[in-house]
């Protein structure tokens, strides 16, 4: 119950500053569909791009477009601001977890973003009619239902570390802009990683950044064959698991140094 | 405009200064920022190594596109994007009324106060990005390639100015929009893949309405030798268009002004 209070406090928040909202979606949405453009003038001089069907691709970046606002965590602005600002002190008196008011106001402010994008979908529906028509099930959707919540987790995680790390850094918009440069190449977040050069391709393999965004989508096309599907969904777990440790370490820590600041 | 130039001088140093201050951050800030330099040619080079043209496009023809992209947009930052970041703050502080206090153009000083050395090194990124494309393509280009080249690219950055003023111009009218100086960054970043691509409405929006393709684009083919001499000239009217409707918006915008404090 308190946690269902909390999600609806993060909503209305999230639909006060709406105007604020719109200009954020712009930033996931216009990638995507600049890319629908490139896609359908490049596939007119050749049927296939690193082994993806027009179909398959146009498949991806729209996917990639819906992983982008209801999966990818933004948490860490609200965390890293109030523990510069202090005010994290009232949540840690209160009688709740405080992970938890994140996550639910994470979650909230992903609600907004899918009912944002619900329009912008339908309207690719239409432009793109029979091109998105037929994803393959692949492996069913309850592997798939399972592979976005731990992208959630794996995102959400990763975004609550950096967050943290505002207990050390009195602005943390530079290893941001790092990491998600570095989402962005390696992670799939807007070109699959089949397009990579051979040599750059064993560093995704090293990052959490491909089970948000590469992962999911992969499952959804059916690219992966049913014995592949199970330890990928098991390695996503792991990073999940893994992520949520390192975070918890990283707050203890972070924790300490905040009451020695705090007198 | 003597006085102009000394007080721009001022300003440079001053923030120059405060920069040196937190250096540690400074460097920080740098080395993320010319990641998304990269990462601009990196994405291009994902497609392009992949695809062997689109519409006319190929990898050593986008590297002039996004080399003038990384250019103009390093520029922009560096010249405006402190300055617009803080307009809406200046308003909801009431802190503009001084800046209309002062006795030098109120657009000139909430556009220029500022300068932001973070993105510097990106230009010059830029820069070797176009300069290795016109040796992949073994291009000579003449004076007059050269010339519309830095003609172009000069018109973009006052053109994305003109725009970013235009957008944040408005916070005199909504009050409070945090992020409104980013509402124009997706929009210019659609001029990472050449406007060629684009069909139905947005081509001819993002050419003639919105100055997309005269960020990358046009330059570009400017550069290749095969802009009409027609499209470079009615650039140069957008962006006097532009500038001329920034001014008149900000001007009629402060007479509806009512400052935060009194």
């Amino acid at each position: 119950m308190l946690y269902l209070a909390l999600w609806r406090i993060g909503l209305q928040e999230a639909l006060q500053y709406r105007a604020e909202s719109v200009i954020w979606f712009l930033f996931d949405v216009l990638p995507p569909i600049m890319m629908v453009f490139l896609w359908l003038t490049a596939y007119e001089g050749q049927a296939s791009v690193a082994g993806y069907s027009l179909q398959a691709m146009l498949q991806y970046t729209v996917g990639v477009m819906v992983l982008r606002n209801v999966v990818t965590a933004h948490v860490e602005w609200d965390v890293s601001y109030q523990i510069r600002q202090g005010t994290l002190s009232m949540h840690l008196v209160r009688p709740m977890n405080t992970w938890a008011l994140w996550f639910m106001t994470g979650l909230a402010a992903r609600t907004v973003r899918a009912l944002m994008l619900l329009p912008v979908l339908l309207a690719c529906l239409v432009w793109l009619g029979s091109y998105l028509e037929t994803p393959e099930w692949g492996t069913g959707i309850g592997a798939l239902a399972a592979s976005l919540v731990l992208a959630y987790m794996i995102s959400f995680f990763t975004k609550l570390g950096i967050g943290f790390l505002a207990f050390w850094l009195t602005d943390i918009t530079g290893t941001l802009t790092l990491v998600e440069v570095v989402a962005w190449v390696f992670g799939g977040m807007l070109l699959p990683l089949e397009l990579l050069p051979d040599v750059l391709r064993p560093i995704a393999a090293l990052l959490p950044f491909q089970y948000i965004y590469h992962v999911p989508m992969s499952l959804l096309l059916g690219r992966l064959d049913p014995a592949e599907v199970q330890t990928t969904l098991g390695v996503q777990a792991a990073w999940a698991g893994g992520l949520v440790l390192l975070a918890g370490a990283i707050w203890q820590r972070g924790l300490r140094r905040y009451e020695a600041v705090g007198g | 405009m003597r006085r102009y130039a000394r007080v721009y001088a001022a300003c440079v140093r001053n923030c120059l200064v405060r920069e040196l201050e937190f250096r540690a951050n400074f460097a920080l800030s740098t080395t993320a920022n010319l990641g998304w330099a990269i990462l601009s040619m990196l994405l291009a080079g994902m497609i392009f190594g992949n695809v062997r043209q689109v519409a006319g496009w190929d990898l050593d023809r986008m590297f002039l596109v996004i080399g003038t992209y990384v250019m103009v947009e390093h520029v922009t930052s560096v010249l405006f994007q402190p300055n617009m970041a803080k307009l809406s703050e200046l308003v909801n502080r009431g802190e503009l009324d001084f800046v209309l206090m002062k006795p030098i153009s109120s657009q000139f000083l909430v556009s220029a106060r500022y300068v932001d050395f973070k993105d510097l090194p990106g230009v010059f990124v830029g820069l070797a990005y176009v300069l290795v494309g016109v040796q992949r393509l073994e291009l000579r280009p003449g004076p007059i390639e050269v010339g519309l080249y830095l003609l172009l690219v000069v018109c973009a950055t006052l053109a994305v100015y003109a725009l970013w003023f235009i957008t944040v111009t408005f916070s005199l009218w909504t009050g409070r929009v945090n992020n409104i100086a980013y509402l124009i960054v997706p929009v210019t970043d659609l001029a990472r893949v050449p406007t060629d691509v684009f069909r139905g409405l947005a081509r001819p929006l993002l050419t003639f309405a919105i100055p997309v393709a005269l960020i990358a684009t046009l330059p570009a083919k400017a550069l290749l030798g095969v802009l009409e001499p027609g499209m470079a000239s009615y650039q140069v009217g957008l962006t006097a268009a532009l500038l001329w409707t920034s001014h008149r918006f900000w001007r009629y915008s402060l007479t509806r002004y009512s400052s935060a404090s009194s």
